[in-house]
């Protein structure tokens, strides 16, 4: 995390109010850092873990109604199918690529990248509706 | 495969951070020379965004922001110019140093609980200053960058100017180490707070009377 804010001091002016909203840059440049960093060396914290984790609770999604953008994302996830929800919230809050998902879920790899793309199209077109 | 060099979503995968270590490092190298591939990671970090608020929330130790402050800040040798320049005024350099070493706390009398906001204060030049962060009725100011040197008898003041206000409000003198800040915390998100120039002891009649040199937006954190 120090790393990635370091990294947005030196490129705050590559943000672009026009484009994107602050928060969301912030978020990602933390995100792209750490998962740069998991990429790299290995994470610390095994990927396989039993499935009680706050991600997998089904009310855990509850909390993105707290603001309109999480409460619009929040209805296009449910519209998506329970597997699927679940691998779209697992990569990004865990940072799984898509053969840590395949292994992590024991699911093919081919279904987990086509499973992906099906969840993005969809999510896309819900959330620019 | 040759879907997985480009499929129809491969920003929103970027994003997700899915892509393997050869697929990201490929993705962010587009992202510098292909503008509407840039521009579909931007439209994919803001509609995923929200889901940051699944993550547990960890307060990084004070450590880290020390060092922070540290790496952010400019080279040594302009920071020497700075100190060289204001030897001459005791007080001018004074305040350089406090600014360049420490951390300036304003805290309220009566700390409200609010929403976390931070902010980038920024001169004409774009490059970040000041880094303020209001949490919980309280707001941290944290020079990140050379700090412009106040001439004799002047002194930085911090104001908050609300979204859709006029005229701002005095939040204090910079530096302010130790110092009780004026009441008027929290500020509120969509704020924007400035840095003006003023005679020692504040700005009379409560009225910024000098030039604006730093500023910044608070967005929400």
């Amino acid at each position: 995390m120090q790393d990635a804010f370091i990294q947005v001091w030196r490129q705050a002016g590559r943000f672009d109010p026009a484009r994107g909203s602050a928060a969301a840059w912030l978020i990602a440049l933390a995100r792209y850092r750490a998962l740069d960093l998991i990429r790299r060396h290995g994470r610390e914290i095994p990927v396989a873990e039993p499935p009680d984790r706050a991600d997998d609770a089904p009310d855990a999604l509850d909390v993105l109604t707290r603001t309109a953008e999480g409460a619009a994302l929040h209805r296009c996830l449910e519209g998506l199918e329970p597997e699927r929800r679940r691998l779209v919230v697992m990569a990004f809050v865990r940072g799984l690529s898509h053969g840590e998902l395949a292994a992590a879920l024991r699911i093919p790899l081919g279904t987990v990248k086509s499973s992906i793309r099906r969840s993005l199209q969809s999510l896309r077109a819900c959330l620019d509706r | 495969m040759t879907d997985d060099q480009d499929p129809p979503d491969l920003a929103g995968e970027y994003v997700l951070g899915t892509l393997d270590g050869a697929a990201r490092a490929a993705a962010e190298a587009r992202l510098a020379h292909d503008p509407a591939f840039a521009a579909a990671v931007t439209a994919w970090q803001d509609r995923l965004a929200p889901l940051a608020a699944l993550a547990a929330p960890a307060d990084p130790p004070a450590a880290v922001w020390e060092q922070i402050a540290a790496a952010a800040a400019p080279p040594p040798r302009r920071v020497g110019l700075g100190v060289r320049f204001w030897q001459a005024s005791t007080a001018g350099a004074l305040a350089l140093a406090a600014a360049l070493a420490g951390i300036m706390l304003l805290r309220p009398p009566a700390p409200a609980p609010g929403p976390a906001a931070m902010a980038v204060l920024a001169g004409r030049s774009g490059l970040p200053v000041f880094v303020a962060v209001a949490r919980a009725g309280q707001l941290v100011l944290r020079p990140v960058g050379a700090v412009t040197a106040v001439p004799a008898g002047r002194e930085m003041e911090l104001w908050v100017l609300k979204a859709g206000a006029t005229s701002p409000r005095p939040l204090g003198a910079l530096p302010a180490i130790g110092r009780t800040g004026p009441a008027g915390a929290p500020v509120a998100t969509g704020a924007e707070l400035l840095v003006s120039v003023e005679p020692a002891g504040g700005a009379p009649g409560g009225v910024p009377t000098g030039p604006v040199i730093y500023r910044g937006k608070l967005a929400p954190l």
